[in-house]
């Protein structure tokens, strides 16, 4: 049983987190966080960590600034739910190690939210992986912004990197941004990476319609569906059903 | 004898598959080599091949009494030896016609220096009589090689290419697995045709349904990366009856 | 080497003497530019607009997005030098000209294959020649300094209205100082089968070419366009700040198709733009090689409901070189399609960046767009950036876009080669094999001839 960090405020603008035996860390924040915050993790080495980090309804547009660095080794799954936020997120991570990194992002923008992440992966070392994985719901007039690089150094040779990036326009003054870019020096990797943009359109909306679901079931359905795509990699059945009740409340009530 | 190995030892980022692996072929002998999964039945099949990333920590292997140790895979398709995959490549803008042409060319040049290369035009010709035999659409030549191909497309094609390239030893690397009975009765009938036209076959595979159809001369099996038993046609009832257990 | 085999490298490597240039300077300023137009007798709109685009030019700083242009030193760059008058046949082409032209293999080519061809040497035209046939349907293929004149109106109506002068500094440059291109006009539900090429040519050291290439495809018209492009060798920076504008009228289809190739030493800065009209359909095939720096990104407007636009592209980033190339699709109508092709190899150190911008307005219902980029890397020397951007404003909207890098498949190699195919024999048709969806829209010869560039390019790299 590996053991379990939970975080439940941030109330201190600079934090940085050592991770030095394998654990699952839980941060769900739902209080004010100060208009700026800097976050460092660092996993050491040999280290396996699971990091959830819950973010939602902040009012205030905040700007984050998150840095994590991998060592040799290492083995980093990372889950983060930005809810119904306005924010300037800049994400850095630095692969230095032969490490294994799994990333979530899942971000649901609605009303107004302005949302702008910037994410920068750097694998600095040979042998690693990366798996990043994007999922974005944009809502009424909300606007999605993500410019996202996986930079393979020179030295990094015999990396494997796979990025993802999807997202769901469900209203007519939505708006969603994509730049999954890929800088690759060290020939001997393999680098794939994808992006698509996807919504229910009428006919879809209409094939549902006919077999008895209304509108509001039919985007609790495509909520239910995506947050399933966001979870299916994570082991732990506990804090999977915490974070799926956790995103019910987003649901359209009956 | 065609094909030699002895006491092979072989290792791959310095794990050691292959332990001491003894295997001798006769010309126009079919073999069979069972083994349950991790046995080092595919690192068999691409040390003969000549893969790269396999290293031949000891041992020989000699093809057709030329030891083939340092050869390049190419070198030992020129000398006969041939695979037919089990999953082939799909390869992005190369027209199977056009690589169908160079390969033939490349190792009937090698076999013989009197040899003389037909015109594109007439391998076009000899490449559809073959397709037809086999009902390959005569489309699926101008495609790229293999993308966008049904499983059972692809096999056709590797036994489109056993019966062109015409080797001296076929290595089928559990080629009939994934196959419906149909497509199996087609892939024996080619092989029964290859042994007939003095072709010798060297079958490694995870349980022999094909065996239906062929009979083998020898059968062998594979444990741990040695061979621990070898026998002939009743062997096969044997692990039928009792698996691989009574063998580790 | 094998550079004997490639007759267009041998032409290029031609160092023909450049007696014209006495007459030119180096820098940009007024006086030049008042010059360049009272040498073509413009009339007084065009130098307005060349004045006009001076100053947003003197204005204006280096873009600061695309490739790095810090070593472009602008001021040392000779802008304008006219070789010899406009000739009409090709008995009054001057003889060394001609000599190139032949080399480069063109007379010979119009004759079997081509419906015309007009060329370029340095900045004036030398020789137009246009088929009887398509002059008497209404076609218009002409020298651009001469349409200026001939056709006014029109030239009017389009000049640097998709590429406006104050789009970036060099749209402004170019709106300044251009000189010569192609004017293409086909009227209404006119089709032309064969291709029209010019080829151009920069020859004397530290020229820079600022050809204007403006192309009107009326409703229902189709054809195909293709330039070629190259620069002999030398020490001093040469500059190409080209334009090509393209009007895709309803209903019309147009393909224009380049394989450029330019010396190792020039800086290719190009600005491309294709307005597209209701169910009218752009394709830009291209080809890139050579060159120091190369910004290239041909960009396709959607004006119209049903437009659609094709893009394949095939950069090859060498030694010492920078492709920044890529694809821009503004979607601003209805029902609208794209796809972008893109495939690009690095080797020596070269860095291959492919830039995309796919735009999808809030107006824009139903749009289709796809994207596919593949990144082959011959070496682990060189570098392959993708950074394609999307922006999406309308929820009916289904983007893909997919790509990949990495190196020549080992799995691959070591399949063909079981088949008797030699390591280089293996990764040669490999490579082709990556490139061959855009080899293959090219007309043979320069089908051709991208081959054996792109075998050139290959030396000593595989094996």
């Amino acid at each position: 049983m590996s053991k379990e960090i939970i975080i439940t405020q941030r109330l201190e603008k600079n934090k940085t987190l050592i991770l030095d035996q394998d654990c699952l860390v839980f941060e769900y924040i739902q209080d004010s966080v100060p208009e700026k915050i800097n976050t460092e993790i660092i996993v050491k080495d040999n280290v396996k960590v699971e990091y959830i980090f819950v973010l939602e309804r902040q009012e205030k547009t905040f700007i984050e600034n998150r840095e994590i660095k991998l060592g040799l080794n290492s083995a980093l799954q990372n889950y983060y739910f930005y809810l119904d936020n306005n924010a300037n997120i800049h994400l850095n991570t630095y692969i230095d190690g032969q490490a294994k990194l799994q990333q979530r992002v899942f971000i649901l923008g609605d009303k107004k939210n302005n949302i702008y992440l910037q994410e920068n992966h750097n694998f600095l070392y040979p042998y690693s992986q990366g798996d990043f994985k994007l999922f974005a719901i944009a809502k009424e007039e909300s606007k999605i912004h993500v410019d996202a690089m996986v930079a393979i150094k020179k030295v990094a040779k015999n990396t494997e990197v796979a990025h993802n990036q999807q997202a769901w326009l469900l209203s007519k003054n939505a708006r969603v941004e994509l730049t999954p870019a890929l800088e690759v020096i060290p020939n001997e990797v393999k680098a794939t990476h994808s992006a698509k943009v996807s919504n229910l359109a009428c006919e879809q909306l209409f094939y549902l319609q006919s077999r008895g679901l209304d509108k509001d079931n039919i985007q609790n359905l495509l909520y239910q569906s995506i947050f399933q795509l966001v979870l299916n990699k994570l082991s732990n059945e506990k804090y999977k059903e915490e974070l799926v009740n956790i995103f019910k409340q987003y649901y359209v009530s009956a | 004898m065609l094909l030699e190995v002895k006491n092979l030892s072989v290792e791959i980022n310095e794990q050691e598959i292959l332990h001491d692996l003894n295997l001798n072929l006769e010309a126009g002998t079919l073999h069979v080599v069972m083994g349950p999964n991790g046995a080092g039945k595919s690192t068999l099949s691409n040390v003969l091949l000549g893969h790269p990333n396999f290293q031949i920590k000891s041992g020989e292997i000699f093809f057709a009494q030329e030891k083939i140790n340092d050869l390049s895979p190419e070198q030992r398709a020129y000398l006969g030896l041939m695979s037919l995959w089990q999953a082939p490549p799909e390869i992005e803008g190369v027209a199977l016609e056009q690589f169908l042409f160079l390969a033939y060319k490349n190792i009937f040049a090698a076999r013989d220096k009197a040899w003389k290369a037909p015109s594109v035009f007439e391998f076009s010709e000899l490449l559809k009589k073959q397709a037809s035999i086999l009902n390959i659409s005569p489309e699926l030549l101008k495609r790229s090689l293999n993308v966008g191909f049904s499983g059972g497309e692809k096999k056709k094609i590797e036994i489109l290419q056993l019966n062109l390239l015409q080797p001296k030893l076929a290595i089928l690397d559990e080629t009939d697995s994934g196959l419906d009975i149909d497509a199996m009765k087609i892939l024996a009938e080619n092989i029964k045709n290859y042994q007939q036209n003095k072709g010798t076959v060297l079958l490694i595979t995870h349980y022999p349904e094909i065996l239906e159809f062929l009979q083998p001369d020898f059968v062998h099996v594979m444990v741990k990366g040695e061979i621990v038993k070898s026998g002939k046609k009743d062997l096969l009832t044997t692990i039928k009856t009792s698996g691989f257990s009574q063998f580790i | 080497m094998s550079e004997i085999n490639s007759t267009i490298k041998q032409a290029w490597e031609e160092k023909n003497s450049a007696p014209y240039l006495k007459s030119s300077r180096r820098g940009l300023d007024e006086s030049l530019v008042r010059e360049i137009s009272q040498s073509k007798n413009e009339p007084d709109w065009m130098l307005d607009l060349r004045l006009k685009a001076l100053a947003l030019y003197q204005a204006m700083s280096k873009p600061t997005w695309g490739p790095d242009l810090s070593k472009l030193d602008l001021a040392s760059i000779t802008y304008y030098a006219k070789a010899s008058s406009s000739e009409s046949t090709w008995d009054e082409v001057p003889e060394d000209i001609k000599n190139t032209f032949t080399k480069l293999g063109i007379p010979q080519a119009e004759q079997k294959f081509l419906a015309g061809v007009g060329a370029q040497y340095e900045s004036t035209t030398i020789y137009h020649n246009l088929k009887q046939q398509f002059k008497d349907q209404g076609v218009i293929f002409e020298d651009m300094d001469v349409a200026v004149q001939k056709y006014p109106d029109l030239v009017k109506e389009y000049f640097m209205k998709a590429v406006p002068a104050n789009l970036h500094k060099f749209a402004a440059l170019h709106g300044a100082v251009w000189s010569g291109g192609t004017f293409l006009y086909i009227p209404k539900d006119v089709k032309i089968d064969l291709p029209l090429q010019a080829y151009f040519r920069m020859n004397a050291k530290g020229m820079g070419q600022f050809e204007h290439t403006l192309m009107i495809i009326e409703d229902g018209a189709q054809g195909h366009y293709i330039e070629g492009c190259s620069a002999p060798r030398y020490g001093v920076d040469s500059l190409h700040a080209g334009c090509v504008e393209i009007y895709v009228k309803p209903n019309a289809r147009f393909r224009y198709s380049s394989v450029e190739s330019w010396s190792k030493d020039a800086y290719n800065l190009n600005t491309k733009r294709a307005m597209v009209e209701k169910n009218a359909h752009m394709e830009w095939v291209g080809g890139n090689f050579g060159s120091n720096v190369t910004m290239l990104y041909p960009c396709s407007v959607l004006l119209g409901e049903g437009a659609s636009a094709d893009h394949l592209g095939l950069a090859f980033a060498n030694s010492g070189q920078v492709q920044d190339t890529g694809a821009k699709v503004i979607h601003l109508a209805s029902n609208t399609s794209s796809n972008i092709v893109m495939k690009s190899l690095s080797r020596g150190g070269g860095q291959s960046i492919y830039r995309g911008l796919l735009d999808i307005r809030a107006k824009a219902e139903n749009v289709k767009a796809q994207v596919n980029c593949d990144a082959l890397l011959l070496d682990s020397d060189s570098k392959s950036s993708t950074i394609p951007e999307m922006k999406i404003a309308n929820n009916t909207a289904t983007v893909a876009h997919e790509a990949r890098c990495g190196k020549i498949s080992e799995n691959e190699v070591f399949y063909l080669r079981s088949r008797g195919l030699s390591k280089e024999e293996a990764e040669t048709m490999i490579v082709n094999g990556f490139v061959d969806p855009i080899v293959r829209e090219l007309p043979l010869e320069y089908a051709v001839e991208m081959n054996r560039m792109l075998k050139l390019e290959m030396e000593g790299s595989v094996g």
